[in-house]
C-alpha cells in the first residue's frame, strides 16, 4: 500500500505551497523528504497513542520500537541519526534496524476521519484521511493564485469568476473600437483609442477621436489659423471664424501683397512690366487667342477619331462573330458531306492521304503518330467504321511498316444490326500506276473475329479497340513503287458483312 | 528556522496555553515575536521552598533542529539555587544537556525547573559559591534565596535584617545588586563583603 506524502501541503493550507516548502536542509536529511506526521484537525481527535511525540502529529508511516514506542519513520531515523541512539521516551538503546513499521496502526489512522484544512474559508467537509489529499487538490474553497498571474490569490470555486470579470489581466473589448485588450491596458487604451468620443477644446464639438485632427486642420472655427496671405507676407492670425471677416477688411492689403507678388513674378518670367505694360497691344496676347482656337479644333476632330474608331471596332467584332458562326456551320456541314459519302460509298471506300510525307514526317517526330480517316459505312444503313493508319508504324512495326486497322464506329443504327460484327473487310493499298496492267495493288483480307473486342457494338463514339495489320506494307514498298502520287496514297477498305 | 521546529513549537505552545497548569498558574509560556524562535516562560516557585510566591521568568530560544536538539533556557530573574547562575542565569539541568529527549516539551522542562527549583542538587553544581553555602549552612542559604526571590521574583518580604545590612552597604556607595551579591556570597558579613566589593 503505497503511503502518499501529502504532509507538505498540509502543513498549513492557509498558506501557499512555496510559504509551506521550505527546508533548510542543512542536515543532509533532504532524500528522507522531511515530512512529519499528519497535520490535520481529525475527527473525533484521536487517541495520544496515534501521536508522535516527536513532531506532536499523527503518526505518518508509523515505525515501532522494540520498547514499543511509535513515532513517525521520518522523525524517530533524524532523532537517532542525531542523538545518542536512545528512544526518545524511555530512553531504551535502540538503532534503527531495530525499527520496524506499525502497518496495524497506519491502517487505523488512513481510515480516521479529517476535516478540510480549508475550513476556515468555508469548507465543511470531512473525508477520510487517505482521501484528503485527492479532495484538497479540487477543494472548492482551497486557495489557489490566479493563473492569469496577476498577484490575486483567491478560492478556487472563484476562479471563473475572477477570470471573467475580476482580473486585471481578464481579456475584454474596447466598447467604442472592438480591439481586444486586458483590462489593465483599458485605461490607457482609452487615452488613444481612435473610436472614441473626445471634445474639440477650442470649439467643445464632440467627434471621434481620430476625426479629431483633421477637424482642427479643416473645421474647427475656433482654431486659431494663418492668415491664407501668410506666404504674401500677411502676418495676421485668427480663429477660422473670423477669416471671412478678416479677408474683407484687409482686402486692399491683401490687392497690395498679391500684385507686389504678380510683378515679381512677371519680372523672374522675362515679361514687360510698369508702365509700358499694355496687354491690348501685345502679340503674344493674339497668339495665345489664336493657339487656343486650334487646339479647340483640333479637340473636336480628336473626339469625331475617337468615336470612329470606337464604331470600327464595334463592326470589327460583329464581322468576327459571324466569321466564327460560319466556321462552325461550315464544319457541321463538311461533316455532313463526309457522313453522306460514308453512307453512298456502299461498304467500298477509298480513303485519299494528301500530303502524305509532311503527314509521315509527323508520325517519325511522334506528334501525330496515327491518322484516321472519315466515317464509311458497310451500306446506307450498315455497320460504320473507319480506317486507322500509322504511317510510321506502330509498336514493333514502328520505322519499317505501315500499319492498317479498322475502327467501329458508334452509328445511328446500330440497334438494327447484329452483334459482334461477322464478315470479311478487305483492305487495300492502291498501286496507281497509270497503265491498269501494272497495277498490282496491295490487298489483305481480314475475317471478323467474334470473340475480340474490335467487333462488339461500340459503346464510345470509336472503339477504342480497332483490328488490322501491324505490319501490313514495308515502308521502302511504298517508297519505291507507284503507291505514291501527287504525294497521296490511297487506301481501299471492302467491308462484307454476312448477310 | 526550519519548519518542523518552527511548527512544533505551534503546536506546544498551543498544548501550554489551554494545560491545567498554566490554569492553575503555575506555568506561562509567552512569545516573543511571531518566529516561534524565541519564548518567555514563567514558572511559580514552588510552595514550601524558599522560592514560594515568586515568579521566575526564563528566556527560552529554540534551535533550528529542535526537537532533535534541546532548547537553550536560562533564567533571567536573578536567583539564588546552586544549580542555577545567580550571575547568568545560566541552569545545570540534565534534560537540557545530554539527557534531552525528543519526546519533551517546553511544557515537561518548565516543569522540570519547576521541579529543580524544589530539589536541588548541590552536588552537581552550576554556583560553587551557592552550592557550598547550601551544603555548609542551610539557614543562611535559605534566608538568601528568601530574600532573592522578594526582591527580584516578588515573593514576600522576609527578612528586614538584610534590607538594612544592603542599606547600609548601599550608603557607603556601592551599587545595590553588588552589595546583594555580595553580601549572600559572604554570609551576610558587612565586613567582608565590604572587603570583596572593594578589591
Amino acid at each position: 500500500m503505497a503511503e502518499r506524502l501529502d504532509g507538505r501541503s498540509t502543513l498549513g493550507n492557509t498558506s501557499f505551497p512555496s510559504s509551506v516548502g521550505s527546508s533548510s536542509g542543512s542536515e543532509g536529511y533532504d532524500h528522507l523528504q522531511r515530512v512529519e506526521g499528519y497535520d490535520y484537525e481529525f475527527v473525533p481527535p484521536p487517541d495520544s497513542k496515534y501521536e508522535c511525540v516527536i513532531c506532536l502529529l499523527v503518526l505518518r508511516e508509523p515505525q515501532q520500537t522494540k520498547c514499543g514506542h511509535r513515532f513517525c519513520k521520518v522523525c524517530i531515523i533524524k532523532w537517532l541519526r542525531e542523538s545518542n541512539k536512545t528512544c526518545p521516551v524511555d530512553n531504551a538503546k535502540i538503532v534503527e534496524s531495530d525499527l520496524f513499521a506499525d502497518n496495524f496502526a497506519k491502517r487505523e489512522i488512513q481510515n480516521f476521519n479529517v476535516r478540510c484544512p480549508n475550513k476556515s474559508q468555508g469548507c465543511e467537509k470531512i473525508v477520510m484521511l487517505n482521501l484528503i489529499q485527492k479532495h484538497i487538490e479540487d477543494c472548492p474553497f482551497g486557495l489557489i493564485p490566479c493563473s492569469n498571474n496577476c498577484s490575486d490569490i483567491l478560492l478556487r470555486r472563484d476562479l471563473n469568476h475572477h477570470l471573467s470579470s475580476v482580473c486585471c489581466y481578464r481579456q475584454i473589448t474596447c466598447h467604442s473600437c472592438s480591439r481586444r485588450l486586458t483590462y489593465n491596458d483599458l485605461q490607457k487604451h482609452e487615452f488613444d483609442c481612435p473610436e472614441i468620443i473626445v471634445v474639440c477644446e477650442k470649439c467643445d464639438k464632440q467627434l471621434l477621436r481620430k476625426w479629431k485632427q483633421h477637424h482642427e486642420n479643416t473645421e474647427c472655427l475656433k482654431t486659431v489659423v494663418n492668415c491664407m496671405f501668410q506666404p504674401l507676407g500677411c502676418p495676421q492670425q485668427m480663429e477660422r471664424q473670423t477669416m471671412e471677416e478678416h479677408m474683407e477688411k484687409g482686402l486692399s492689403d491683401h490687392m497690395k501683397m498679391l500684385c507686389s507678388e504678380v510683378v515679381q513674378i512677371s519680372r523672374c518670367l522675362g515679361l514687360p512690366t510698369g508702365q509700358n505694360y499694355n496687354p491690348t497691344d501685345n502679340g503674344s496676347i493674339s497668339d495665345f487667342q489664336s493657339l487656343k482656337k486650334e487646339n479647340n479644333l483640333r479637340d473636336s476632330s480628336l473626339a469625331e477619331h475617337g468615336q470612329e474608331i470606337s464604331q470600327l471596332n464595334d463592326k470589327f467584332r460583329e464581322y468576327e462573330r459571324i466569321n466564327r458562326d460560319l466556321k462552325q456551320r461550315v464544319k457541321y456541314l463538311e461533316s455532313c458531306i463526309d457522313e453522306r459519302d460514308g453512307r453512298s460509298c456502299n461498304g467500298i471506300y477509298y480513303w485519299k492521304i494528301k500530303d502524305y510525307s509532311k503527314l509521315r514526317r509527323e508520325a517519325q517526330l511522334g506528334n501525330m503518330p496515327a491518322i484516321h480517316s472519315p466515317p464509311f459505312y458497310s451500306s446506307f444503313y450498315g455497320y460504320k467504321l473507319c480506317v486507322r493508319v500509322n504511317l510510321n508504324g506502330v509498336d514493333s512495326a514502328k520505322g519499317s511498316f505501315l500499319s492498317i486497322f479498322i475502327h467501329f464506329l458508334q452509328g445511328d443504327f446500330d440497334d438494327l444490326l447484329d452483334w459482334p460484327f461477322a464478315g470479311r473487310i478487305i483492305l487495300s493499298v492502291i498501286d496507281q500506276n497509270s497503265t491498269a496492267d501494272y497495277r498490282s495493288h496491295i490487298v489483305e483480307t481480314l475475317i471478323a473475329k467474334p470473340t475480340l473486342a474490335a467487333f462488339q457494338k461500340p459503346t464510345t463514339t470509336r472503339n477504342h479497340k480497332g483490328f488490322g495489320y501491324m505490319e501490313f506494307v514495308p515502308l521502302h514498298v511504298l517508297d519505291k513503287g507507284q503507291f505514291l502520287k501527287n504525294d497521296t496514297l490511297i487506301i481501299k477498305a471492302h467491308v462484307i458483312p454476312n448477310s | 528556522m526550519t519548519n518542523i521546529a518552527q511548527a512544533r513549537i505551534k503546536r506546544e505552545f498551543k498544548e501550554v496555553v489551554k494545560s491545567d497548569e498554566v490554569a492553575a498558574c503555575n506555568i506561562t509560556l509567552e512569545l516573543v515575536d511571531d518566529k516561534y524562535n524565541e519564548l518567555i516562560g514563567k514558572i511559580a516557585g514552588p510552595p514550601d521552598t524558599p522560592y514560594a510566591e515568586g515568579t521566575f521568568c526564563l528566556e527560552i530560544r529554540i534551535p533550528e533542529t529542535y526537537p532533535f536538539n534541546p532548547p537553550i533556557v536560562k533564567f533571567l530573574t536573578k536567583i539564588w539555587h546552586p544549580n542555577i547562575s545567580s550571575v547568568t542565569g545560566a541552569i545545570c539541568l540534565d534534560i537540557l544537556k545530554d539527557q534531552w529527549a525528543a519526546a519533551m516539551t517546553l511544557r515537561t522542562v518548565l516543569l522540570s525547573l519547576q521541579a529543580l527549583l524544589a530539589a536541588a542538587e548541590p552536588d552537581d553544581p552550576q554556583d560553587a559559591v551557592v552550592a557550598q553555602q547550601y551544603k555548609e549552612n542551610y539557614s543562611i542559604f535559605e534566608k538568601t534565596a528568601k530574600h532573592w526571590t522578594a526582591v527580584y521574583a516578588g515573593g514576600p518580604k522576609s527578612c528586614p535584617e538584610l534590607d538594612s545590612k544592603i542599606t547600609s552597604l548601599k550608603n557607603m556607595g556601592f551599587d545595590e545588586n553588588q552589595a546583594r551579591a555580595a553580601l549572600s556570597s559572604k554570609g551576610w558579613d558587612i565586613e567582608r563583603a565590604t572587603e570583596y566589593l572593594i578589591n
